[in-house]
């Protein structure tokens, strides 16, 4: 169940959050660079602590690409999630349009017989299907909308959890540094988790990826039943008058 | 042309002539709420495929509302076209008798 406060407050851990990973890897920077060239680090450790820092600033960027992408759709759910009852409100009009003007229900049935009435009659059939395919497709839409809205929640959460992962790392790497002696020991478990959180990263886009593909043909599908023949004669609402 | 005669009520039909009006009004409304349910435009990111799709998919269902829309106006029409046709007809039928006893 999409919830939008639990979204919003999603957003703002993340929003909080991402600086702080840019922070502390300006830290890790400035401290690795330091002890590496302190006198007592010896040249082949000074070498590793760099190529550690370096490699670990490379999945900062990684990281930070990856976050620019997926926060540009982040008011995306909420609109989803709005729209979601919108459409629910154009499935109401639509079904009630399809009821009153279903011929059994329209008030002329019984009382205007005769070879007028029937051509009515026939010519009008075909008006209470459309409304009625409008109102499927508004629903299925809904529904595709909602799915999409509740997946975006899920997935938001879980990047706020990969991005305190990766904090997590970050810290990890800079107590190395600040250890001094276990500094290439630490900056290498920091790698290590910090390479795990933006795999994870990267499985997450893939997953939310397919999803939102899945829900893109199902709505395409939506798309076609607007055009298809049978509620819709070429592709067009049903002519009934000739006037 | 069955010729097996006709009933008819024309306030029968003036009335339903009325609900069509009120029908079409109603997919003329459809129109107007689907429209602003366009996703495209703003940033999708992630989204962008779904939104891709919404759009078309808004595009079809405010052009069929369109369409019912004007067809139901046009079906209101037809029914009160109908119903004068009716009273004129009587009209004239009744006038031919009273000429011949007036």
């Amino acid at each position: 169940m999409f919830n939008p406060s639990q979204f919003h407050e999603t957003v703002q851990r993340i929003n909080t959050k991402v600086p702080d990973v840019q922070h502390k890897a300006s830290q890790i920077d400035i401290a690795s660079v330091k002890l590496a060239n302190e006198w007592f680090i010896p040249e082949p450790v000074a070498r590793l602590i760099i190529w550690l820092k370096d490699e670990l600033i490379k999945l900062v960027e990684e990281l930070m690409n990856m976050m620019t992408q997926v926060m540009e759709g982040i008011e995306a759910p909420i609109t989803m999630w709005e729209d979601a009852y919108k459409w629910e409100t154009v499935r109401g009009i639509a079904t009630s349009v399809a009821a009153d003007v279903n011929p059994s229900s329209l008030g002329s049935t019984g009382q205007w017989t005769g070879d007028a009435a029937t051509a009515y009659t026939n010519a009008i059939g075909p008006q209470s299907t459309a409304a009625a395919q409008l109102a499927t497709i508004a629903d299925s839409t809904a529904s595709s909308l909602r799915s999409c809205a509740e997946a975006g929640l899920a997935f938001y959460i879980a990047v706020a959890l990969v991005v305190a992962q990766f904090i997590a790392a970050e810290i990890t790497a800079a107590a190395g540094d600040a250890s001094v002696v276990a500094a290439p020991a630490g900056l290498a478990a920091g790698l290590a988790a910090a390479a795990t959180a933006v795999g994870v990263f990267v499985g997450l886009v893939a997953a939310i990826g397919t999803l939102i593909g899945t829900e893109a043909s199902q709505v395409s599908t939506l798309h076609g039943l607007a055009v298809d023949s049978t509620a819709f004669p070429s592709g067009r609402w049903p002519v009934a008058t000739n006037i | 042309m069955s010729g097996q005669g006709y009933t008819v009520t024309v306030d029968t039909l003036y009335k339903e002539a009325g609900t069509w009006n009120d029908e079409g009004y109603k997919l003329s409304t459809i129109k107007a709420d689907v429209m602003p349910l366009r996703m495209g435009g703003v940033p999708a990111g992630i989204f962008e495929p779904l939104a891709s799709s919404i759009d078309a998919l808004v595009q079809s269902m405010a052009d069929r509302a369109s369409e019912g829309s004007d067809e139901m106006y046009r079906i209101a029409g037809a029914l009160r076209m109908t119903a004068n046709g009716y009273e004129t007809h009587e009209t004239a039928t009744a006038q031919s008798f009273n000429t011949l006893h007036g």
